[in-house]
């Protein structure tokens, strides 16, 4: 029972004039603090690229992504990557004779705001064709609104409800193409790294975090179908001050490797805790996803002494080609542009793939000779899917060799700067994932050969 | 080795930077009776400005204290600015709370503006990173250098409050601050200084858990905040040696309940014992017959 009569709490008194002005005085502060955030946070976003041509009807794309508070790294980056593949469709003459213009949509990195400021969005521009952005992070409320508004919509979100998208968004998953696959896919690919590289007893090290845990339960689905028997599986409270209990049983199950996918801060504390305990020894092969080579998370663990070394040396990068370094000129171009926006970041997945989706798109309302997504977008996947490549299909690495090969009625497909992206015929992207080495770079980290190569059959069969 | 004496080890490495984070949070709660939910602002300033610190003098120790006495500044000038003229007449403390809240807001997305939403880290020296083994318990040598210097604070802090003519007064205060008032204590200046040490706690406690992490960021502080308050309530809130009791029990619980159940699961024990304490103990674990603000 609460004790009243000894609570801390202050006894409020009401009197209505003090009060109303007190109310009124922290009413003041609080907005002078909320502008004074708000522009803080404010003065790095991108403006609003809107650049019609004069007199000419526009197609819209709804760039819908953080660009204030944390995550505006992932505005920053959408947006850029979309912007350079409009630029070049509209250096090229448009779409149908159509310019495509950009608006940013600002969701702060937040799935409630995002739905409200994606709503107002839908309402307010009718000339909208598409929505790109669209992370995980929001993707659980805003794809289903995009989908909804019949408009194409793509995604880049490897969530779990997104991953069978005609179960969840039932007749308008056609409008939908993630660029990236499916989170589970990824902790498939990890199962089968383990068993082509003979490693028997792993330990399964995840963030407790929404993004985590669907490649967890593929690596889970994958170990169990291959026989593989897990150590122990420790799901880590994200950013806790210390990991050293988790760290005492991880060793006392004696795994002969790590699976794992942790966030920046959380692989910190869990590194330095392991290298306290090992002595610095640390000698167990690891496996993880890509975001191991992104500076964030190399600067987390490069504060143990000496474990970047042993890093480079035992763990071990399974990710998708999709996004990476291409070899062929559109990408070599692609680079070179990227780098005069100055924006700010190296040029790679997850953003890059969205370069080729959006040209996809306008190379397939050229043929269907339509801008209405509900008749070019469910058949879009056929222009860029690497299994309709036959001999004597042409390969288009730009927009313009795209347009060519449809004005002279040559069979090609779409291969883009990064591509070809293989959807299958659920517009789900069934990709190969490669196992890799990485060495540290004076900016970063860059993987290293030799690969071992995962192809979809063996994904599928991991599953079987 | 004990895993469960290791798991107590990790606890009180824990359980030292909580004290340090839940004795600044109890002092401004005892003095202003308000509930500085933006307390998490003094914590991020502090390991960004130890972080811009240690840069600029290269020295680590140095920068922390430096750090601490820039939150600390923090403190002052957000009793000053926001904490005092709100809390003249009887205005709601909701009102407060909600700007204490935005105080918070304010200061992440300044530092996310200026110094990016990436991952950082105080540069600890090799040496300091060496295992150290007391029994079954497995340290660093910088995570002992932290529990001392968080356990001295927590000592030093309990020192002023018994025997300094300060620490009177604002037991004073926080017992009866009309009363206190008619009695002549400058009860204007004492808050002022218990909300400056209050920030420079929590830059401190900052600065110390960027070194235990390894790593700090602009996001990856704000859920601390739940700990600061289970420390803060099951040991007694606006209790001194509460934070100290408190912060062990949280610390400590969580750490060997990690060995049982999943990690993830360990926050919800640490609200098991909050919500045991609040329904069987409602004035902490001390006691409700430490009334006020006792070292």
């Amino acid at each position: 029972m609460l004790n009243h009569r000894r609570s801390r709490w202050p006894r409020v008194t009401r009197t209505r004039h003090t009060s109303w002005r007190d109310a009124r005085r922290g009413g003041l502060i609080v907005v002078s603090l909320l502008v004074v955030g708000m522009l803080a946070a404010g003065f790095r976003s991108p403006s609003k690229a809107s650049r019609p041509s004069a007199n000419q009807p526009s197609l819209r794309i709804l760039t819908i992504a953080a660009f204030t508070g944390p995550q505006s790294i992932l505005g920053a980056g959408s947006f850029g990557i979309t912007k350079m593949a409009v630029d070049e469709i509209n250096r090229a003459g448009g779409v149908l004779g159509h310019k495509l213009v950009i608006t940013t949509v600002d969701d702060r990195g937040d799935p409630t705001d995002g739905a409200v400021a994606l709503r107002q969005a839908l309402a307010t521009y009718q000339d909208a064709v598409a929505v790109t952005g669209l992370v995980s992070l929001t993707a659980g409320t805003e794809i289903p609104l995009a989908v909804g508004a019949h408009l194409l919509t793509i995604g880049a979100s490897g969530a779990t409800a997104f991953a069978h998208p005609a179960t969840t968004l039932h007749a308008d998953a056609k409008y939908l193409y993630n660029v990236t696959p499916p989170d589970e896919l990824s902790g498939i690919a990890m199962g089968v790294a383990l068993r082509k590289l003979h490693l028997k007893r792993p330990a399964l090290v995840f963030t407790s975090s929404p993004d985590a845990l669907p490649v967890l339960q593929g690596a889970q689905t994958a170990i169990q179908h291959l026989g593989i028997r897990t150590a122990i599986t420790l799901k880590l409270t994200p950013d806790s001050t210390s990991y050293g209990t988790e760290v005492q049983r991880l060793i006392a199950s004696h795994p002969d490797s790590i699976v794992l996918e942790v966030d920046p801060q959380t692989a910190g504390t869990f590194f330095g805790n392991l290298s306290t305990a090992l002595s610095g020894k640390i000698k167990l092969p690891m496996l993880t996803d890509g975001e191991a080579l992104q500076t964030t998370w190399l600067n987390a663990v490069k504060s143990t002494a000496g474990l970047l070394p042993i890093l480079a040396r035992e763990m071990r990068i399974v990710q998708t080609p999709l996004g990476g370094p291409a070899r062929n000129p559109e990408f070599t171009h692609m680079q070179k542009v990227w780098n005069s926006y100055k924006i700010g970041l190296p040029i790679g997945a997850p953003f890059t793939p969205l370069h080729d989706i959006v040209t996809l798109m306008a190379l397939a309302m050229t043929k269907a000779h339509s801008t209405d997504p509900a008749v070019f977008a469910p058949d879009m996947y056929k222009l860029g899917s690497k299994r309709f490549v036959k001999p004597g299909t042409a390969k288009a690495y730009t927009y313009v060799q795209g347009l060519h090969f449809l004005a002279s009625g040559k069979p090609f497909v779409y291969w883009g700067g990064v591509g070809p992206i293989d959807y299958n015929a659920q517009h789900v992207i069934v990709s190969s994932f490669t196992v890799l080495h990485w060495t540290p770079t004076p900016g970063g980290a860059k993987t290293v050969p030799p690969a071992v190569k995962i192809t979809p059959a063996e994904l599928s069969l991991a599953i079987r | 080795m004990s895993i469960y004496v290791a798991a107590i080890g990790f606890g009180l490495v824990s359980a030292s930077i909580l004290a340090v984070s839940a004795l600044g949070f109890n002092l401004t709660f005892a003095v202003s009776r308000t509930l500085n939910v933006g307390f998490i602002a003094f914590m991020l300033l502090g390991q960004f400005a130890a972080y811009e610190f240690q840069r600029a003098t290269g020295d680590l120790w140095l920068g922390i204290l430096l750090a601490a006495c820039v939150s600390g500044a923090l403190g002052f000038l957000l009793f000053e600015g926001v904490v005092r003229p709100l809390s003249k007449g009887e205005g709601e403390p909701f009102v407060l709370v909600l700007i204490l809240l935005s105080f918070y807001t304010l200061i992440a997305s300044v530092l996310d503006a200026v110094f990016g939403s990436g991952e950082r880290a105080l540069l600890v020296p090799a040496a300091l990173q060496r295992p150290v083994h007391i029994g079954d318990m497995l340290f660093t040598v910088s995570q002992i250098i932290v529990m001392g210097c968080a356990f001295g604070l927590v000592l030093i802090i309990d020192a002023i409050l018994r025997v300094t003519t300060a620490g009177r007064d604002i037991r004073a205060i926080s017992d009866d601050p009309a009363l206190a008032r008619t009695k002549g204590v400058p009860v204007r200046t004492v808050s002022l200084a218990v909300w400056a040490i209050s920030g420079a706690l929590g830059g401190a406690a900052g600065a110390f858990l960027a070194v235990v992490q390894q790593s700090f960021s602009v996001t990856a502080t704000g859920t601390y905040f739940v700990l600061i308050t289970a420390a803060a309530f099951v040991g007694g809130a606006g209790k001194a040696y509460g934070a100290l009791v408190g912060a062990l029990v949280v610390g400590v619980v969580t750490q060997v309940a990690a060995i049982q159940v999943q990690s993830s699961l360990s926050p919800l024990i640490a609200f098991g014992v909050l919500v045991g304490v609040v329904l069987f103990r409602p004035g902490g674990v001390l006691g409700a017959a430490n009334e006020g603000l006792r070292a």
